[in-house]
């Protein structure tokens, strides 16, 4: 069996609202998904530590969201949701803050994953 | 009294072309507008605006530890975009990313806007 490496897309499809509901989908660079949900989730005068864990957090979910097609497999045509009932945050159109945007370039190719697992 | 700074990256065609020239307006409450031009890399200095300490975004229940302000973009030949609820927090760069879409010159100028939604932690 072929094994599947995880990867970080260039572009991700975020649906701006519940799953079921008649919403809009975008489609943003990942590195833009990635800054505009830490900035929508933490606030960036938190310690470095905290804003670190979190871009990693953040990643991990959606590359596992990516890596599994969990959206696509279930018949939609997104990658991801904008709402923290199903997903995370993200808000289109938002401003980004500048020490969080460099975090995240340096951690958007880095995810968490459980030990025995490639799987983010 | 504790201050951050925005800066607007102006663009059009999906972010891949800057856009030069466009009028940028930064409106807070209680203070006069601030306007400006981007320039060949479709970015303006940074800006600085007061906010609130930063003591105040550490713990949760605190009041809102950000200021807001609301920016305007325009250009001839674009429409015109503008975002409220925009966050400043103290001692951070706020980066505004936005996007102009072409009209054609017959089209009216209706202003596109989008709101941030308040962020309490």
């Amino acid at each position: 069996m072929v094994a599947i490496f995880p990867f970080v897309p260039e572009e991700i499809t975020v649906h701006l609202g519940a799953p079921n509901e008649d919403a809009p989908n975008v489609r943003v660079p990942y590195l833009y998904y990635l800054q505009n949900a830490a900035a929508s989730e933490i606030y960036p005068t938190w310690e470095l530590s905290a804003i670190r864990a979190n871009v990693l957090a953040i990643n991990s979910y959606a590359l596992n969201r990516i890596y599994t097609q969990y959206y696509p497999t279930r018949g939609y045509d997104f990658d991801i949701t904008n709402t923290t009932a199903y997903d995370q945050a993200f808000v289109n159109g938002r401003s980004t803050f500048e020490n969080i945007d460099r975090i995240a370039q340096e951690l958007v190719g880095t995810y968490i994953r459980r030990q025995g697992n490639i799987e983010p | 009294m504790t201050a951050g700074t925005i800066l607007v990256a102006v663009t059009t065609s999906d972010a891949q072309i800057p856009i030069e020239d466009a009028e940028i307006t930064i409106e807070q409450s209680a203070q006069p507008d601030y306007r400006t031009l981007t320039d060949e890399s479709g970015l303006t200095l940074p800006f600085a605006v007061a906010a609130p300490p930063a003591s105040e975004s550490k713990n949760p229940g605190t009041p809102t530890p950000y200021s807001t302000v609301t920016v305007t973009v325009r250009r001839d030949g674009y429409e015109t975009e503008r975002r409220t609820g925009v966050q400043i927090f103290p001692g951070t760069q706020t980066r505004q990313r936005i996007s102009l879409m072409p009209v054609l010159p017959t089209m009216p100028d209706q202003i596109e806007s989008e709101a941030t939604p308040p962020q309490n932690l």
